[in-house]
C-alpha cells in the first residue's frame, strides 16, 4: 500500500462552492497505465475533478491517494514534481515564449519549493553544472519536437501557431518530462477532426511509450471510445455509470442523461 | 540559435541587443582617458548606480511581474548598513558591501513575501506604502541614520590597499559594481529561473501546473532586486561620503521603474543604456535640471507610442524590414509576430 505504485484512489470526495455542490460523493480509482474517460453535461463536475486530482482544488472532504499517500492537501506546483501532469481546457501555453521555450518549461526541474528555486538560481549564476543541465534539457525538448513536426518551428513564438497545433503543443509540454498521471481537460475542443485525430494517434503512442496513466475529460464521445479503457459517467457531481466504453454507451441512464445533449 | 523572449522592447532595447558586451565595457573602462571632468566622472560614476537600480527593477517587474517602486528604499538600506558598518564597526568596504548586500536582498525578499498575499494593482499601493514608511523611518531613526541632518563623515573605501578618492576610482568603483550585478542578473534572466519568472508573470496558474512555485519566485526576484540596490548603495556611501534620506525617496523610486520602462522593462542592457542618458541628460546639461520630470515623462510616453505603433516589434527589426521592402528585396526572414503589450 505504501510504496509508490502510481495508483490513484479517490474516496468519498465532495466539493462544495458555497451553496453549490460540484463534487458529491466521487469514488473512483485510476490503475496504473489504465487510460479513464469521464463524461457528462455542462457543469456535472468533470473539470472539478480534474482541479482536484491535480491539487488546484481542496476537496470539502474525502481523500485521494496517489502512491499510497494522501495528496489531496498538496499543490499543483507538488503533485507535478510528483508525476501528476495536467493539461487545462483552455489553452494556457505561453504566447510570448518560443516553441522551444514553452517545451522547456514543462521539463520538470525542481522549482516547486523555496529551496528548489534558491538551488537553481545560485545553480545558475555560479555556472557550470547549470549551464550542462539545461543543455541536456534543451535538448531533449529539441529532440521531441523534432519527431513530433515541430521541429522547424522551435524557434517559433507560440501566439503565431494555429489553435490546433496549439492544443497538440500543450499536450507535449505536457508528457516531455513524461509523467506517471496525466490529467487531460478536453483535449480537442474546438479542434478539427482531423487534427483530433492527429492528437488520438499521438496520445495513444506516447501512452504506450512512456506507459503513464492517462484521465480524459472529453465531450467527443466517439473518440474517447477509441481512446479510453474505461470510462465514468458523471452528473451533477456524482458517478452515474461506469464501465467498459460499450457498456457506458449502452447504459440506460447515461443516455437518457445525454437525450438531448 | 533561439533569442530570448524580450516580451516588451523599446528603442533602447533594440539597441542594446547590437551591443556586444565586452566591446562596451571596455570604452567604458578606457572612457576615462579621454574625459577629464571630475564632475562628469561623478555624474557618470552615479549613474552606473542607477543602472544597477534599474536593472533590478526589470528583474522583479520585467521578468517576474513585481511592481516595484521601492528600488531606491533597498538602495537606502544597503547605503545606512554599510555606512554604519564603516563608520561604527569599523568593517571593511567590501565586506560591509557584502554584508549590505545581504540585508537589503533579505529585506527585499520579505517585501516579495508580502506579494503572496496581495493581488495585481494592490501590489503597487503595498511597495510604495512601503517606501513612505521608510522615508520616515530614513528620517527619524537618528541613531542609525542620522535623521534629517543625513549620515556624515562616513570612510572613504580602501580596496586592496588603494583609497578610493579621485573622481576617476568611482568612476571604476560604480562601473564594477555594475558589471557584476549584471553579469549575475543576466545569468539568472537567461536561466531556467529567467523563464519561470516570466511563466510565473504571464500566467501563475499554468506556472503551477508546470512544477513552478510562485511564490518562491517572486520572492526570489526580489531578493535579487535587494541584493543588487544592495551594492549600488555601498558604493554610493564610498562616492557621496555622505547620505541622507531625501536621496531614497518615493520620486527617486519612480525614476528607476521609469528608467526600466524606458529600456524595454525585460532588457537589462536597455535598462542600463535608459538610466545613463537620462541621469546624464538631466544633470550634467544644468539647464536641463528643472525639465527633469518633464523630460523623463516625455521619454516614457514617446516609448510607449512608439511600442503601441509598432505593436510590439523592435523598432530596428522594423525600420531594416522596411528599407529592404523599399528597395525591393524579398524578405525571406520570418515575420517577427507582434507581441501583445500586457495589460498590468
Ligand atoms: N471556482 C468555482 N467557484 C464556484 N463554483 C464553481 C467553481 N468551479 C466550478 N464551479 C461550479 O461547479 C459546478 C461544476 O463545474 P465544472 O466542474 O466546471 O463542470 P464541467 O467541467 O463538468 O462542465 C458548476 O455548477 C460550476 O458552476
Ligand atoms: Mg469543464
Amino acid at each position: 500500500m505504501s510504496e509508490p505504485d502510481g495508483r490513484l484512489v479517490c474516496t468519498d470526495v465532495k466539493l462544495r462552492f458555497g451553496g453549490i455542490v460540484a463534487l458529491d460523493g466521487v469514488h473512483m480509482t485510476v490503475e496504473p497505465r489504465e487510460v479513464v474517460g469521464i463524461i457528462g453535461p455542462n457543469g456535472s463536475g468533470k473539470t472539478s475533478l480534474i482541479n482536484v486530482l491535480s491539487g488546484y482544488y481542496r476537496p470539502t472532504s474525502g481523500s485521494v491517494v496517489f502512491d499510497g499517500r494522501r495528496i489531496d492537501r498538496h499543490r499543483p506546483q507538488e503533485l507535478r514534481r510528483r508525476g501528476i501532469a495536467r493539461v487545462f481546457q483552455n489553452l494556457r501555453l505561453y504566447n510570448g515564449l518560443t516553441v522551444l521555450e514553452n517545451m522547456e518549461l514543462g521539463l520538470v526541474q525542481d522549482m516547486s519549493s523555496a529551496l528548489g528555486v534558491v538551488r537553481a538560481t545560485c545553480g545558475s549564476i555560479v555556472g557550470r553544472r547549470q549551464t550542462k543541465l539545461r543543455g541536456t534539457a534543451r535538448e531533449r525538448a529539441s529532440a521531441l519536437l523534432s519527431e513530433n513536426g515541430f521541429g522547424a518551428l522551435a524557434a517559433i513564438r507560440v501566439g503565431s501557431l494555429s489553435y490546433g497545433q496549439r492544443k497538440e503543443l500543450e499536450l507535449l509540454r505536457a508528457i516531455i518530462e513524461p509523467p506517471r498521471l496525466l490529467l487531460l481537460d478536453e483535449p480537442t475542443s474546438g479542434v478539427a477532426h482531423s487534427d483530433a485525430d492527429v492528437i488520438k494517434e499521438r496520445l495513444l503512442a506516447w501512452q504506450a511509450q512512456f506507459g503513464f496513466a492517462v484521465v480524459i475529460v472529453e465531450h467527443r464521445l466517439g473518440w474517447l471510445f477509441d481512446v479510453a479503457h474505461r470510462v465514468v459517467a458523471l452528473s451533477s457531481g456524482t458517478l452515474l455509470a461506469e464501465g467498459s466504453p460499450e457498456e457506458v454507451a449502452a447504459d440506460p441512464v447515461v443516455r437518457s442523461a445525454y437525450v438531448g445533449s | 540559435m533561439v533569442t530570448r523572449a524580450q516580451p516588451r522592447r523599446s528603442a533602447a532595447a533594440a539597441l542594446a541587443r547590437h551591443a556586444s558586451d565586452p566591446a562596451a565595457l571596455l570604452l567604458l573602462v578606457l572612457l576615462p582617458l579621454v574625459v577629464q571632468s571630475g564632475f562628469v566622472l561623478r555624474v557618470l560614476s552615479l549613474s552606473w548606480l542607477d543602472a544597477i537600480l534599474a536593472m533590478g527593477v526589470v528583474v522583479s517587474y520585467g521578468y517576474a511581474g513585481i511592481p516595484n517602486m521601492s528600488q531606491g528604499t533597498l538602495y537606502g538600506v544597503g547605503a545606512y548598513a554599510v555606512a554604519n558598518l564603516m563608520s561604527n564597526s569599523g568593517f571593511s568596504f567590501l565586506l560591509s558591501a557584502v554584508i549590505g548586500a545581504v540585508i537589503a536582498a533579505a529585506i527585499g525578499g520579505l517585501l516579495g513575501a508580502t506579494a503572496l498575499r496581495v493581488r495585481g494593482n494592490y501590489w503597487w499601493l503595498v511597495t510604495i506604502a512601503f517606501t513612505q514608511v521608510m522615508f520616515i523611518v530614513f528620517n527619524s531613526w537618528t541613531a542609525v541614520t542620522g535623521g534629517e541632518g543625513g549620515f556624515i563623515g562616513i570612510p572613504l573605501a580602501r580596496i586592496g590597499g588603494m583609497t578610493l578618492q579621485s573622481f576617476r576610482s568611482f568612476y571604476y568603483l560604480g562601473l564594477a559594481a555594475l558589471a557584476i550585478v549584471y553579469v549575475v542578473y543576466r545569468r539568472v534572466c537567461r536561466s531556467r529561473v529567467g523563464s519561470a519568472m516570466i511563466a510565473v508573470r504571464s500566467d501563475e496558474t499554468a506556472a503551477r501546473g508546470l512544477g513552478i512555485s510562485p511564490g518562491a519566485i517572486k520572492i526570489a526576484s526580489m531578493v535579487l532586486a535587494g541584493f543588487g540596490a544592495g551594492i549600488a548603495g555601498a558604493c554610493l556611501d564610498s562616492i557621496t561620503g555622505y547620505i541622507d534620506a531625501q536621496t531614497f525617496s518615493l520620486t527617486f523610486s519612480f525614476n528607476m521603474m521609469l528608467f526600466a520602462i524606458v529600456g524595454g522593462i525585460a532588457s537589462l542592457r536597455g535598462a542600463i543604456i535608459a538610466s545613463v542618458a537620462l541621469t546624464y541628460v538631466t544633470t550634467e546639461v544644468t539647464s536641463l535640471v528643472n525639465y527633469q520630470f518633464f523630460i523623463f515623462g516625455g521619454t516614457v510616453l514617446v516609448a510607449l507610442l512608439v511600442r503601441l505603433y509598432l505593436g510590439g516589434r523592435s523598432p530596428v527589426t522594423e525600420l531594416r524590414r522596411r528599407w529592404r521592402r523599399a528597395r525591393g528585396a524579398g524578405d525571406a526572414t520570418v515575420e517577427e509576430p507582434a507581441v501583445e503589450v500586457v495589460a498590468e
